[in-house]
């Protein structure tokens, strides 16, 4: 039971909320580089506090998305509010509030792994410290080494380390793990992981479905600059009220495949069958449709806008 | 935050081998050669004899500014847009102005440095000595000429569109200006033609303030107003079309 009081602050809450709770909420967003359409009417809400995977093969407008989130690229059409305010009109205050890590970028050579945090560090009002900077990024160890020795997956420590040490609300994360060996992605998952515990938001832009279902609280599937889908790990695609897929070796040595939505009457029914005749199917295997089936399914033949 | 951006700028420039051989060893070693070869010849300067060795440390000097502030300048602004540094630097609150000071100074520190070294070597091994008034002048044109040069290399770095190709373009550039504007020779007898190319850039104007200063012996005959003048229209004529197509971003990054 409401007291009407609560019931009073939940309105007001809700009424003003639209603003307040949303990090990022874009309308109808357009972007063309001459005739080529990149962003097509993209429409996106991003909540305080979200982890959200942006998804899409190559060239569905991930990155220009992001470019233009993040205030380094001007949008052709739309409404876009990044933390109350138009990035293309980005102040120094809204830049003390945002963490990028963009797609590419290399470390300053000479400068060590904390010379160069002490530098970014030195730009931000209110910065973390540079020592728990380090932690939270894995990179206590590298301090002293110097950009130019730093592997790949270092590296790209160091930028996510430059994009947290201004203390922000909001990251961004474009394409964190490419080109990463398996250690190096799990690594940095730990790290981005760790941001959900600081309450941070994050947006985070990759073409691998592992990453996206291991970090995400939601995943939007862009396909030729559109939002094609848009859901939970779980529930993205209707997969959770998908079909099941039964495999089975049957009696007579045959593979076979059922799709199933009563499952559980499906295998009595089979398990009889196969008492009956002795056969014991040994290699029974009951599964959901994976992510990235249900993401194969919906990006495909996508034309590589 | 220009100081705090400048701290670690120098500590990126002291650390990098390349700026250390060009514009520290290079200047000195070349200044070493020409005056140890030249002995007691002579050459003239504004239709003045003067001794070769004294000829030689401005126009060394001119060089060294023009290769740190300039050339090695341009390949610095390349090499860090293309690899994102410069974007990534922009991602955080600090001021585009900010990082402009704090690499421009810092190159002019590093020249200063080249420069200081020439003047020592020279009167230590050549007796190139330069009274107060015109090291006063010395002074001023360097920091104008080096200014001038930064202000060109980031206009040069708008067109430049990668660091494999900075390199040819500067070279371009530089050789040619150099043995026009009487760095390493007297340009005293030079086509006409040539001459005036030479006057309407900023190199020789650099070179003939130095050697000015270098050869006289009061501040009043050391200091080159109207060589200064053609400087500062360069910097800042320079500075303004830069500032119309500066990007900090890769080039791929609109693709």
């Amino acid at each position: 039971m409401i007291t009407p009081q609560l019931d009073v602050a939940v309105a007001a809450r809700s009424a003003a909320g639209h603003d307040t709770d949303l990090a990022i909420s874009v309308r109808g967003l357009r972007k063309a580089y001459g005739p080529q359409v990149a962003v097509d009417g993209v429409d996106l809400e991003v909540a305080r506090g979200e982890i959200v995977a942006v998804l899409g093969p190559n060239g569905a407008g991930k990155t220009t998305t992001v470019s233009i989130l993040e205030g380094f690229l001007p949008a052709d059409a739309g409404e876009v509010r990044v933390l109350g305010e138009d990035p293309a009109a980005a102040s120094r205050a809204w830049r003390e509030r945002v963490g990028i890590v963009l797609q590419s970028s290399a470390p300053e050579a000479e400068l060590t792994v904390r010379e160069c945090l002490e530098l970014y560090a030195g730009w931000y009002r209110r910065p973390r410290s540079v020592d728990q900077t380090l932690a939270l990024a894995g990179l206590t160890d590298r301090a002293d080494r110097r950009g130019a020795q730093l592997s790949g997956g270092e590296r790209r420590r160091l930028d996510v380390a430059l994009a947290l040490v201004g203390d922000p609300e909001l990251v961004f994360l474009d394409e964190p793990t490419t080109g990463f060996d398996p250690a190096a992605r799990r690594e940095a998952w730990r790290v981005v992981a760790g941001l959900r515990d600081l309450g941070v938001t994050v947006v985070l832009t990759t073409h691998y479905l592992e990453e996206a279902e291991r970090l995400a609280d939601r995943i939007v599937v862009l396909r030729a600059g559109r939002v094609i889908a848009e859901g939970t790990p779980r529930t993205l695609g209707a997969r959770d009220r998908a079909a099941a897929v039964i495999t089975f070796t049957d009696a007579d040595g045959r593979a076979q495949e059922l799709r199933s939505s009563s499952v559980a009457a499906d295998l009595q029914r089979l398990s009889a069958e196969a008492l009956a005749r002795g056969h014991d199917l040994a290699d029974l295997e009951v599964r959901r449709p994976t992510l990235e089936d249900v993401y194969l399914e919906l990006t495909d033949d996508a034309p590589t806008a | 935050m220009i100081r705090h951006t400048l701290r670690y700028e120098l500590l990126t420039l002291r650390r990098n081998k390349r700026a250390r051989i060009f514009t520290l060893a290079f200047p000195v070693l070349l200044l070493v050669v020409l005056s140890g070869v030249s002995g007691n010849a002579t050459t003239t300067f504004g239709g003045d004899t003067v001794s070769l060795q004294r000829f030689f440390l401005p126009g060394v000097m001119a060089m060294s500014i023009v290769t740190t502030c300039f050339a090695a300048m341009v390949q610095i602004i390349v090499t860090r847009r293309h690899l994102g540094i410069f974007q990534r630097r922009r991602t955080t609150p600090v001021p585009a102005h900010v990082l402009i000071a704090a690499q421009t100074l810092g190159t002019t520190i590093l020249a200063a440095g080249a420069a200081t070294v020439l003047l020592v070597v020279g009167k230590a091994a050549f007796g190139t000595g330069i009274g107060a008034g015109p090291l006063a002048a010395i002074a001023i044109t360097f920091v104008l000429g080096a200014l001038c040069c930064c202000s060109i290399a980031f206009l040069v770095a708008s067109v430049v569109p990668s660091p494999d190709t900075a390199q040819p373009v500067v070279q371009f550039i530089m050789f040619p200006i150099l043995f026009v504007s009487g760095i390493w020779f007297s340009v005293d007898g030079m086509p006409a033609g040539l001459t005036a190319a030479a006057d309407a850039l900023p190199v020789k104007h650099l070179a003939d303030a130095l050697h000015q200063a270098a050869m006289a012996s009061s501040f009043s005959d050391a200091i080159a107003p109207g060589h200064l003048a053609v400087l500062v229209a360069w910097g800042i004529g320079a500075a303004a079309l830069a500032a119309r197509r500066f990007s900090w971003l890769p080039s791929t990054a609109t693709a």
